[in-house]
């Protein structure tokens, strides 16, 4: 994906830039963006934009989850105020399928495809980064819950500082397959600890 | 097969008829034989009768094979039912050809002169009809047409030594038709007219047979058997009039039924038929006959030859040809003649005449008067069809007019255009007049009427714009949409320059094969939205009336060109609108 924009969207207006200092690209002016486009190839474009999107303003804010029934917390991404434009919640649905498809996402298997999460980082890049992170910190060969993972002191300036418990859950799953972890069951999710061996490191 | 001429074919491959000339018929599948033999050029055609003309257009090489015969060439027609294998046909005898004038100069003069110099017997023989001398009924006075047997007031018989002069029997058809009354006439008991009249038992004053009082002294001059006798021949009487048209039809379905070449019964048949089957025992050797160039046979393989034969006596009787320069210059002769027989019949030498015979006879004349009137009225009509056909023509040279001359702003002569172009259709095809090939006949029509609409349309109308048009154009013919629709699925099988189309959506087009196609069309909306100032966006609406098509069809072809991924749309409170497609070559 490259960063340079085209120049197709003359004319759609400045980019519009959040006060997070998040910069929307100018096709998020384009008003045929917020109707689902019934041309398949049209679509798929259309989709693939929205996802960029999506994950880019999901990883600038931290965020991990979509919920369809919030309206809050996606304001600003699916609401364009400037040209009068808001995605419809099946439009929405349809472009996290698309995203779904790509493994660019996953519906929460409970919500019956309302809320989705959104991974801006797949799990095997979150498993690198952890394990990294817990070999340079020399943490390997001790137990750590899953709650010292995210929310713990040696974490806070670790990107996957608050990270969501199902991407956690999901990375460890990848660190077990891979041999390089074990899990122990805990009381409760937060509870749950894992091991980290030295093989391989 | 020297007498059909070559015909002019339209770009659709229907003949182009005359001015007045229209189309009483159409009959497929029909094959010429010349003579006795199979005409090997002509095998299989469609078969156009008018009231001119037989045209036959060869299906598969309509452009080379397309000829016509005027049917004032026609002397008879002989009909062959068909039997197992063998087709039915209808053979035209044709007046010979004579050596030193051309058939049409003088059939023409025929009709103007209504003398016969220089011509055929035949020819003579059809002449005589209309020269015979008239002669008065010796019961009523009444002042008859040569060729009636009997009195048309009161149906008696014609005296043996009156003034007119013998026709050849059997030499023309319309003899036949004329003399019909006479056979019908002929059935019923004629005792009265050798009867001088009936003395009244009291006063003894000679009664007219017809009398059932005395005129005089009002005794009653018949037994109670012999008055219902009269009235019983009074009504038959009547009746024979009134059913002259159906008996007619009658006798030519006699006339088809009477058997040809092959039957040796020809001792027993009537007039007409000894007349056929001499004509068929000519054409008994194998050898080809002077009389074969004088017949051409019709074979009809899928039917319809009884229609075609009816329509072919009634064209031939009606002598439209004859009408061609000014209309109807026979017809209106024949009604001067007959007012004037009214008239004059008070002072013919009618002296006599009073009482209550007089009193009926007035009563009659002024029946026919009120018919004459009637039939006055609905000729008007066909005069106001006929008018119509002006009309059209009318209105064509305006057209050309108006294209050439500049005074008139283009405004105006755009819509007068408009007005002109949907005048009319001078003769529609309708199913009457098609029959079996009617939904070809009128695919092709269509196509003629509607293609150069369709171009200044700019190359689709959707079907709904075209039935409006078309039935306008047509007048009182109108057509059903599913006729329409029909006629136009048969565009592709018969090769005709447009198709019918349907789009996703289910709306139906018609659109011209040539200047048409998906491609051209969403390129060319592609390019318009993308030269649309940067953000704006194109309704159906706008593209509508930017290049001048219906909504349903700006809508269609929109929704064609985002469906191949040029544009895409925006569907908001303010409706749908079309954007150039961004997402293709976005990169983020």
């Amino acid at each position: 994906m490259s960063q340079t924009t085209s120049n197709a969207g003359q004319g759609l207006g400045q980019a519009t830039t959040l006060a997070s200092g998040f910069q929307f690209p100018s096709i998020h002016n384009f008003p045929p963006f917020y109707t689902l486009q019934p041309t398949a190839s049209t679509w798929k474009n259309q989709s693939d934009l929205w996802g960029t999107i999506i994950m880019r303003y999901y990883r600038h804010h931290r965020l991990y989850q979509l919920d369809l029934d919030d309206s809050t917390t996606n304001d600003q991404l699916f609401n364009n105020q400037r040209i009068n434009r808001a995605l419809k919640p099946e439009t929405i649905q349809a472009i996290v399928e698309e995203m779904v498809k790509k493994g660019d996402a996953e519906w929460d298997a409970t919500s019956r495809k309302r809320r989705a999460i959104i991974y801006w980082r797949k799990p095997e890049d979150w498993a690198a980064m952890i394990s990294s992170w817990v070999f340079e910190t020399g943490l390997n060969n001790s137990i750590l819950t899953y709650y010292e993972i995210a929310h713990g002191e040696n974490s806070e300036d670790q990107e996957f500082y608050n990270i969501h418990p199902t991407v956690l859950h999901k990375t460890m799953d990848v660190l077990v397959k891979r041999g390089v972890a074990a899990t122990f069951q805990g009381d409760n999710f937060e509870d749950m600890g894992v091991k980290f061996f030295n093989a391989g490191a | 097969m020297d007498r059909w001429d070559p015909i002019e074919l339209t770009s659709t491959f229907r003949p182009v008829l005359e001015p007045q000339e229209a189309i009483q018929t159409t009959q497929d599948q029909v094959g010429l034989y010349d003579g006795r033999a199979k005409a090997e050029d002509y095998p299989n055609g469609t078969v156009y009768l008018t009231n001119y003309r037989i045209l036959y257009i060869d299906a598969k090489n309509p452009t080379r094979k397309s000829i016509g015969l005027p049917l004032r060439l026609i002397n008879g027609i002989q009909h062959y039912g068909g039997f197992m294998s063998s087709s039915p046909k209808i053979t035209l005898d044709l007046y010979p050809r004579s050596a030193n004038s051309d058939p049409q100069s003088s059939t023409d003069f025929i009709s103007s002169h209504g003398g016969g110099a220089g011509l055929d017997p035949s020819a003579m023989a059809a002449l005589t009809i209309k020269t015979e001398p008239s002669w008065v009924c010796t019961i009523c006075y009444n002042s008859n047409q040569g060729g009636l047997a009997k009195c048309t007031v009161c149906g008696v018989k014609k005296p043996q030594g009156s003034l007119e002069t013998p026709t050849t029997p059997a030499a023309d058809p319309f003899h036949f038709v004329e003399s019909i009354p006479s056979t019908t006439a002929n059935d019923t008991p004629e005792t009265t007219n050798e009867q001088p009249g009936i003395a009244c038992p009291a006063c003894t004053f000679h009664n007219d047979p017809f009398m059932i009082h005395c005129e005089i002294c009002g005794t009653q001059l018949q037994d109670q058997d012999s008055i219902a006798f009269m009235l019983h021949r009074q009504q038959q009487h009547q009746r024979s009039i009134s059913q002259l048209p159906s008996t007619l039809s009658q006798s030519s379905t006699s006339l088809s039924t009477t058997p040809t070449a092959s039957d040796t019964t020809a001792g027993k048949l009537s007039a007409p038929g000894k007349f056929m089957a001499g004509m068929s025992n000519l054409y008994g050797g194998s050898k080809p006959t002077p009389e074969d160039a004088n017949s051409v046979k019709l074979s009809f393989r899928a039917g319809g030859n009884g229609s075609f034969q009816t329509l072919l006596k009634t064209a031939m009787g009606n002598k439209a040809w004859e009408n061609k320069p000014k209309p109807r210059p026979v017809e209106t002769a024949k009604n001067q003649s007959s007012s004037t027989t009214i008239e004059n019949a008070p002072s013919s030498p009618s002296i006599q005449v009073g009482g209550i015979s007089g009193i009926m006879r007035t009563v009659e004349s002024n029946k026919k008067v009120a018919d004459e009137t009637l039939s006055e009225a609905f000729r008007d009509l066909q005069g106001l069809m006929d008018k119509a056909a002006e009309m059209v023509a009318l209105a064509e040279t305006i057209s050309n007019r108006l294209s050439k001359s500049s005074n008139v702003n283009n405004e105006e002569t755009a819509t007068f255009k408009t007005y002109l172009l949907s005048m009319g259709i001078a003769t529609p095809v309708t199913k009457d007049t098609a029959g079996a090939v009617f939904h070809k006949e009128l695919a092709r029509e269509l196509v003629e009427f509607i293609l150069p609409i369709v171009e200044r349309e700019g190359g689709t109308m959707s079907l709904m714009d075209i039935y409006c048009v078309f039935n306008r154009a047509r007048g009182v013919e109108l057509i059903s949409p599913k006729d329409l629709h029909t006629a136009c699925e048969l565009f592709e099988a018969l090769n005709l320059p447009l198709r019918m189309r349907k789009f996703d959506s289910g709306l139906l087009i018609i659109q011209t094969l040539a200047r048409y196609s998906d491609d051209k069309v969403s390129t060319a909306i592609a390019t318009r939205i993308q030269s649309l100032p940067p953000g704006a966006g194109l309704t159906a609406v706008e593209l509508a009336s930017a290049i001048q098509i219906s909504v349903a069809l700006a809508q269609e072809q929109l929704l064609m060109t985002e469906s191949r991924g040029l544009i895409c749309r925006d569907e908001s409170v303010e409706g749908l609108r079309f954007f150039d497609n961004l997402f293709t070559h976005w990169e983020i």
